[in-house]
């Protein structure tokens, strides 16, 4: 689904439109994916997603949430200190990148659509969907550039 | 409802922790849990926002020392005997028995 919204800007389109019907058109629908809501990681904006009530997550797109996702530390912290959240997963956040923290809920749930990676002019769909990962979605990884300039 | 799992922006819990290829059921009795607590919808005994109710109304402290899939089978165990699946005698009486066995 990231790596479609990254070669086809038509499909990219729908899917910050309507989350759900253009995840839909992947195959990927069921319980815990009945309203979703695609938000973009850009040069000025860098999204987090959470549950601080519980763990409200996208199960049709990323499986069952980890752990931590589910327990208090990141629940009662990501919302009011973002950045250092972000650092204990190795990732940093530059100063001048807002940083967005999406609340989940029972009936809507939140995706991160990443940045592409420098480094990847010309990769394949295939190619490109290999380097997404669930915490790049969730918010709490970038997708690094690639080749030897990374 | 205001209550202890509202935990957005609560101080003192520390750091995250998070484990890299953790696995998505860390012991057999969370699969197991998880099953039945699914099976529990499909057979039309709660709702989703019964379901969360349910461990919303966990007691404070134990809902903040016992783990993810201890607070669904708390919600089991609350839902289960309310709507009538399952009688407090009977979960009691499997809890002793299971408790005998294993000793």
């Amino acid at each position: 689904m990231v790596a479609r919204a990254w070669v086809d800007p038509e499909y990219k389109a729908r899917l910050l439109a309507d989350g759900t019907k253009a995840i839909a058109e992947l195959g990927f629908t069921g319980v815990q994916g009945e309203d979703m809501v695609v938000v973009e990681n850009t040069d000025e904006v860098h999204n987090v997603v959470v549950c601080t009530l519980c763990s409200c997550y996208p199960w049709p797109t990323l499986g069952l949430p980890p752990v931590w996702y589910k327990a208090a530390p990141y629940r009662a912290r990501v919302v009011r200190d973002p950045r250092g959240v972000l650092l204990e997963f190795g990732t940093r956040v530059s100063d001048d990148v807002e940083v967005r923290v999406w609340d989940s809920n029972a009936e809507l749930r939140y995706l991160v659509l990443p940045q592409r990676p420098a480094g990847t002019d010309g990769w394949t769909e295939e190619q490109l969907a290999e380097l997404v990962s669930r915490d790049a979605m969730v918010g709490t990884a970038i997708v690094p550039a690639q080749g030897a300039a990374s | 409802m205001n209550g202890v799992h509202d935990l957005g922006g609560m101080h003192g819990f520390g750091p995250v922790n998070p484990e890299p290829n953790e696995p998505v059921f860390r012991h057999d009795w969370e699969r197991r849990v998880f099953g039945v607590a699914i099976a529990g919808f499909g057979g039309g005994h709660y709702n989703t926002d019964q379901f969360r109710h349910a461990i919303e109304r966990m007691g404070a402290v134990e809902y903040l020392s016992s783990s993810y899939y201890e607070h669904w089978l708390s919600m089991l165990e609350t839902l289960l005997i309310e709507r009538g699946a399952i009688t407090k005698q009977e979960l009691d009486a499997r809890r002793e028995q299971l408790s005998r066995e294993a000793k």
